[in-house]
């Protein structure tokens, strides 16, 4: 059997299968979608330079951040301060700068966290096997009931204050959410006539999983990981504030506000700033989640099915396609062979 | 039964006293039973009408059939081998059968291209017949050629459609899309069920025409016991006249009449039948 395929005419990945656009292709027909709408526009922008400050204050700030000048606290905005000093003098833009990196690493690591989690607790949740999908949908609905912050506070017994608390915290707080938002929608696509059809020719379940339910769950996968992010800069604040979070000494924007917040009603720019940056990027995802939802979804944009059609269209008119299609049906019987092969080995999927 | 062969062939599908119950939902209420000790055959080749009103237990007897449900009662026999969950015959039943549902907008993953639902069962197949990683690798080799010729024989333009998604394409070149999915892999058995209710008027005759000329295809093969026989749920009983080689009327999840398809509708014995084509008549 595995010969037949063996003497069959190659062809490129591209030519093979036309009408698979590839992941750059893909990337830049959604980025180009998101840019077209306001709201896709400002979150772009702000988490570009999100990411760009994070990456620049690694090498370089305006002032050293463990500079500190006692003669120039509780500085108002100037030339050598752009955003003013803190209670200790040091240049609040220089921390704000080294603490997006924080933020940024947080809200990365406790996405991925509570997707990888939550698409586990939604494999489980949707499997045909009773037993396991109804003990983790109660397992997933007491747990809920456990809050972030009595986590974090649990947590911070064996480890202390640390960037772990924050992001395991966070990440299992919202990757039970994320479970039990995306679970319906799992289950319609779980229940529907074309994985009954993907599940009768021999598809795994596995494979159904990822090709069929994950893509379908994706639009509100992409609202609530983005919510997820914007409410792990929340809480990496708060927990900061609580002194569960991001350990002293380590520059977050958390910090910049604990540091300053006691003193509001005399310096209320230091608060401010921080308390600004947080609200724009805390906004800019979860429009960035809006935006994303509507231009990766092939059901809801337009522009991303015409630029997959005209990918397919490319690619069967290519020669290379043309020429492998020639000498394809010369072997059509190889197919049929293919068809038919293999006695044992079809996955019926108890899924 | 349009048939050639004289000598009458072992049928591919039978079915022995088949019983389905359906857990009752209310309290105190009856179990009921969705299929009723039902005796069934398919022949290879033959295209076999299961007619009946709603809730009569038409799609309970089909999953039944093919094995996706287990019946409470009674036995499947794919080519003579009983039909047991994890065996060898219901594995051979899965790979050579395909479904079309009523509705082609559910049938289609509406975030696939159509070439790609439409090749996800020849993949599967292929899956299976090359279980060595090293040709895994070349799975892909030649399925845009196979989409493509088997969306031509639905009569939909493969340059068009392979790459379009579900939602660009009307009702009726959606349902030829899901019946072009069903017949890549070559079943020797497919079950259509209702597979024009979801459709328009223009669009049934479209799919019709395409049903009857693949049973024509089967029918025309060499060795008539490799052709392709079909069971044809419908409620719309000129389809059946058009395509079936037998009817079986079901009531109740019983069988009330079974013949062939030019006896039962011209001349029915049993009165609900007569009503069934009264009122279809309306």
């Amino acid at each position: 059997m595995s010969c037949e395929h063996a003497d069959r005419p190659r062809l490129g990945s591209k030519a093979a299968f036309p009408g698979r656009l590839g992941f750059f292709g893909r990337m830049r027909v959604v980025l180009a979608s998101m840019w077209r709408k306001a709201s896709g526009r400002y979150s772009l922008i702000v988490l570009a330079v999100w990411i760009l400050v994070s990456l620049v204050s690694r090498f370089w700030t305006p002032v050293p951040i463990w500079t500190t000048d006692g003669y120039r606290i509780w500085r108002a905005p100037s030339r050598d301060h752009l955003l003013g000093t803190d209670g200790t003098g040091a240049d609040i833009l220089s921390w704000l700068m080294a603490g997006s990196a924080t933020n940024l690493a947080i809200s990365f690591l406790a996405v991925i966290l509570s997707g990888v989690l939550g698409l586990l607790l939604v494999m489980a949740m949707v499997s045909h096997r009773s037993g396991v999908s109804q003990t983790v949908v109660v397992l997933v609905d007491a747990l809920i009931s456990l809050p972030t912050v009595l986590l974090a506070l649990i947590l911070a017994v064996p480890l202390g204050p640390s960037i772990a608390v924050v992001v395991v915290a966070c990440g299992f707080g919202y990757g039970l959410n994320l479970a039990r938002i995306v679970r319906p929608q799992a289950l319609l696509a779980a229940e529907s006539d074309y994985v009954q059809s993907a599940r009768h020719s021999g598809v795994g379940s596995f494979r159904i999983f990822c090709t069929h339910l994950v893509p379908n769950v994706i639009p509100v996968l992409c609202v609530q990981l983005s919510m997820s992010a914007g409410t792990s800069v929340l809480a990496e604040a708060g927990l900061t504030y609580l002194g569960v979070g991001v350990p002293a000494g380590l520059p977050s924007w958390g910090h910049s506000l604990t540091t300053s917040v006691k003193f509001i009603n005399v310096f209320p720019l230091t608060v401010l700033w921080p308390g600004l940056v947080v609200t724009m990027v805390v906004v800019a995802l979860n429009l960035f989640g809006d935006a994303l939802r509507d231009a990766i979804d092939p059901v809801a944009n337009p522009r991303l099915r015409a630029a997959v059609a005209a990918a397919g269209r490319s690619a069967l008119r290519s020669e290379e396609y043309q020429e492998a299609s020639a000498q394809l049906d010369d072997s059509d019987h190889h197919v049929d062979n293919a068809i038919h092969a293999g006695e044992g080995g079809n996955d019926v999927a108890e899924y | 039964m349009r048939l050639t062969d004289d000598a009458p062939a072992d049928p591919i599908l039978t079915g022995k006293g088949l019983t389905k119950v359906y857990a009752s939902t209310g309290s105190g209420m009856a179990r009921k039973a969705a299929v009723d000790g039902i005796d069934v055959s398919l022949l290879p080749g033959e295209c076999l009408a299961i007619i009946g009103e709603s809730g009569s237990g038409k799609t309970t007897l089909s999953r039944l059939l093919l094995g996706q449900l287990r019946p409470d009662a009674g036995q499947v026999a794919y080519e003579g081998r009983p039909v047991l969950h994890g065996s060898q015959a219901a594995k051979a039943l899965a790979r050579d059968s395909a479904l079309v549902f009523q509705n082609p907008f559910a049938s289609l993953d509406p975030r696939w291209t159509i070439g790609r639902s439409v090749a996800e069962p020849l993949l599967a197949a292929r899956r299976r017949g090359s279980g060595h990683l090293w040709h895994r690798r070349q799975d892909g080799t030649g399925l845009a050629d196979q989409v493509a010729k088997v969306l031509s024989a639905v009569q939909l333009d493969p340059d068009r459609l392979m790459t379009a998604y579900p939602s660009d394409l009307s009702g009726g070149q959606a349902q030829r899309a899901a019946i072009a999915r069903a017949l890549i892999v070559k079943p020797r058995i497919l079950l259509a069920d209702e597979p024009m209710s979801a459709v328009d008027v223009s669009a049934r005759v479209g799919i019709l025409h395409t049903l009857q000329s693949i049973m024509a295809q089967s029918r025309q093969q060499a060795d008539p016991s490799n052709g392709m026989s079909m069971i044809i749920i419908s409620h719309d009983l000129g389809v059946v006249q058009h395509i079936a080689d037998r009817v079986m009327v079901l009531v109740r999840g019983k069988v009330v009449e079974e013949g062939p398809v030019n006896a039962i509708l011209n001349h029915p014995k049993q009165s609900y039948t007569r009503q069934l084509l009264a009122a279809a008549t309306l």
